[in-house]
């Protein structure tokens, strides 16, 4: 299933927390458990061999101690050498066959063909062993008595125990073949079983001990493993990860600590960086225009002509107002004002330029730059007027001036202190029409009527402004009750 | 058996029909680190399954031509070889070592010694032999047992056969006591388990044809 399937079925995409939790586990599993069945099986393997060379051991013992007791004849303290081995440990079981399976020393057959044999009674019949009880594997005692012959080793569960098996052939030697004859190779099979039932359990109990203890050192070790990486590295992630939300929504005042010095610190430390810088663009935009903010980042010493509409506002009666005025209500009326100036000015996709004492300098460019300018100056008579009423701004009025054409924009100052700003004739006409206008009144050129002759004007009205020569043609924004004066 | 015969009885070891790690197993001592016992058994466990795999021939092909080093007819019945005919051979380096024989008796055959038994069926003597059995000095053989090879050549096929098993030497260990063959060994020299050494007393010491 995809990541949009499983998105779309509801599901929750894997977290990174997860995704490293799984990867160690898979590498202590298989790590571990490699180990673990490594030691598990060295284990089970060394107590086998350790078993089997003690059978072989003894199966050597019994080789020599029949062979030697057998050459000079002495086949009654084999017999009694057998029954007291029998004797010596319940974990163990000795038997010795003769070569068609049968148990040895059970009759007088081999006693009877020796004396034929030798044409005389050199052995005296006896009473023999018991003959045995549960006869030998029947194949793996034709591969001992096979020619040549083999060893065999094997296990065996019977009864619910389990044992450890060696059948070690008796060669029938030449040394032998004065009394027993030379017409056979195997004389008979010596039959070694031991019981390992409880080495078996013990074996179990290791195993089990050993995968128990595995499955706990992974869970021990992924839990660790898991916290700490979730330390280092998931916590710091998902506080960066936060720390960008915020930035996404607007909020500047956020910080991640780096808690270590590694990539992940430098990481947290650039990011901070990041969004000090953010932050600091933020609050740059209260104080300076957004073109001058812009072209921080280009060539400032990039000047270019382009049109564009100023727009000059300036409070009537501001100085008389100062002077009858508390100070800080001067500045909180102040404040309010301009505030809601530049706030209407953004609305409308301009860019404050400056403040001037009371005098608000903002620019619109591009398409429609003239009409939205003429709005934006509308909405704020409109704001400042119905202030009147309520007292927002202590009964002050705005006379706004506006007008459109080439000017210069680029950064203009020295070198400790310069402003991204706009100089040329608009600047000068419109802020001479900015003076001319009285309390609620907006005075546009020409050239920003014309571009928007969709809005009601008065005019044309024919004045002088201060440093023309010909007489300028300008116009009123009509607001229907109120006629220019 | 005496002490000797005991002691080289014991080197020769013993053999499984299982394919195992028991050789390599029993080299180790139990209290060493069991990852490495287990390392090694894997090992061996590997090589010794690997011994199935072809070897150049032990036996020079010209065997046939080697002097005997016995004139007695070899055809009473033998644990291992039953009532076979059997003819003793030996390279020639076997037998200038037999004619460097201590007093005592003693033969130490010097590596790259080779003694054959060609063996025919009761009745079937003529014509090459059905079996052809071999013993080579070569104490650094892997396989070597009392430090001979033992083994058996197919001479209708051309294929050797080494024995890993302990049952040869078993056998032959006896020609280090008294044994009831050639002279006896009444001494109990010890004859590197052949039982019938170049130069025997009363043989012709260079062989007979």
């Amino acid at each position: 299933m995809g990541k949009r399937e499983r998105e779309a079925a509801g599901k929750r995409p894997a977290s990174l927390a997860g995704k490293i939790n799984r990867i160690i586990a898979v590498i202590l599993a298989i790590g571990l458990g490699a180990t673990a069945f490594v030691f598990a099986w060295s284990l089970v393997e060394a107590r086998r061999e350790t078993t089997r060379r003690s059978l072989e051991d003894q199966a050597d013992f019994l080789y020599a101690a029949i062979e030697n007791f057998m050459l000079p004849g002495e086949a009654p303290i084999a017999v009694a050498f057998f029954e007291d081995v029998r004797l010596l440990s319940p974990d163990y079981r000795v038997e010795l066959y003769r070569a068609d399976g049968r148990s040895a020393f059970s009759d007088g057959t081999t006693i009877d063909a020796v004396n034929a044999r030798l044409g005389r009674v050199r052995f005296a019949p006896r009473d023999g062993m018991p003959d045995v009880v549960v006869p030998p594997d029947q194949a793996r005692f034709a591969a001992a008595t096979a020619v040549p012959p083999s060893d065999v080793f094997f296990t065996e569960v019977t009864g619910g125990r389990s044992f450890y098996r060696i059948y070690r052939p008796l060669v029938n030697l030449p040394k032998c073949t004065g009394c027993h004859g030379a017409d056979h190779t195997i004389r008979g099979v010596i039959d070694l079983r031991a019981d390992v039932t409880e080495l078996a359990l013990l074996q179990s109990l290791t195993v089990a001990g050993t995968g128990g203890g595995f499955v706990l050192l992974v869970l021990l070790l992924a839990l660790l493993i898991g916290r700490f990486m979730r330390t280092v590295v998931v916590r710091p992630v998902r506080e960066i990860g936060a720390l960008c939300r915020q930035v996404t929504d607007g909020r500047f005042d956020g910080q991640v600590v780096p808690r270590s010095s590694d990539e992940i610190g430098a990481l947290a430390a650039t990011v901070n960086g990041m969004v000090k810088g953010l932050r600091e663009r933020a609050q740059l935009a209260k104080y300076v225009s957004s073109g001058t903010i812009d072209s921080l980042g280009a060539d400032g010493e990039r000047a270019e002509r382009d049109e564009r509409t100023l727009l000059f506002t300036d409070v009537r009666g501001f100085t008389a107002y100062t002077e009858r005025t508390e100070p800080e209500r001067v500045v909180e009326v102040l404040n309010r004002l301009l505030e809601r100036q530049s706030a209407i000015v953004h609305a409308h996709g301009g860019d404050v330029d400056k403040f001037v004492g009371d005098e608000v300098v903002a620019v619109f460019s591009g398409e429609d730059a003239a009409r939205r300018a003429l709005e934006a100056a509308a909405e704020i008579r409109r704001e400042v007027e119905d202030g009147r009423g309520n007292g927002a701004y202590d009964g002050l009025r705005v006379g706004a001036g506006l007008a459109t054409g080439k000017v210069i924009h680029g950064m203009i100052g020295s070198e400790r202190r310069a402003d991204f700003t706009v100089i040329g004739d608009a600047v000068n006409v419109a802020s001479r029409l900015c003076a001319l206008a009285k309390g609620g009144e907006v005075i546009a050129c020409r050239a920003t009527r014309d571009a928007a002759r969709s809005l009601p004007f008065k005019g044309p009205f024919r004045t002088r402004l201060k440093g023309k020569e010909d007489w300028q043609i300008v116009y009123y924004l009509d607001y229907g009750t109120e006629a220019p004066r | 058996m005496s002490r000797a015969a005991k002691d080289r009885r014991r080197q020769a070891g013993a053999d499984f029909v299982e394919c195992s790690a028991s050789k390599a197993a029993r080299a180790i001592p139990a209290t060493r680190g069991l990852p490495i016992a287990a390392v090694l058994a894997a090992l061996s466990l590997a090589l010794s399954c690997a011994k199935s795999e072809a070897r150049d021939p032990l036996l020079p092909p010209d065997y046939a031509s080697w002097r005997r080093t016995t004139a007695a007819a070899l055809d009473y019945p033998i644990p291992g070889h039953m009532d076979d005919f059997r003819v003793i051979r030996a390279n020639a380096l076997a037998f200038r070592t037999v004619r460097r024989a201590d007093p005592a008796g003693d033969v130490d055959f010097p590596s790259g010694s080779i003694v054959v038994k060609e063996a025919w069926p009761r009745g079937a003597v003529e014509g090459a032999p059905a079996k052809v059995y071999f013993m080579v000095k070569s104490p650094a053989d892997p396989s070597a047992r009392g430090a001979w090879v033992w083994g058996m050549l197919d001479p209708a096929t051309g294929a050797e056969q080494v024995f890993e098993s302990a049952f040869c030497i078993t056998c032959h260990a006896n020609a280090n006591e008294k044994y009831p063959y050639a002279d006896g060994n009444p001494g109990e020299a010890f004859r590197d388990y052949v039982f019938f050494p170049p130069g025997l007393p009363g043989a012709d010491p260079e062989g007979y044809p």
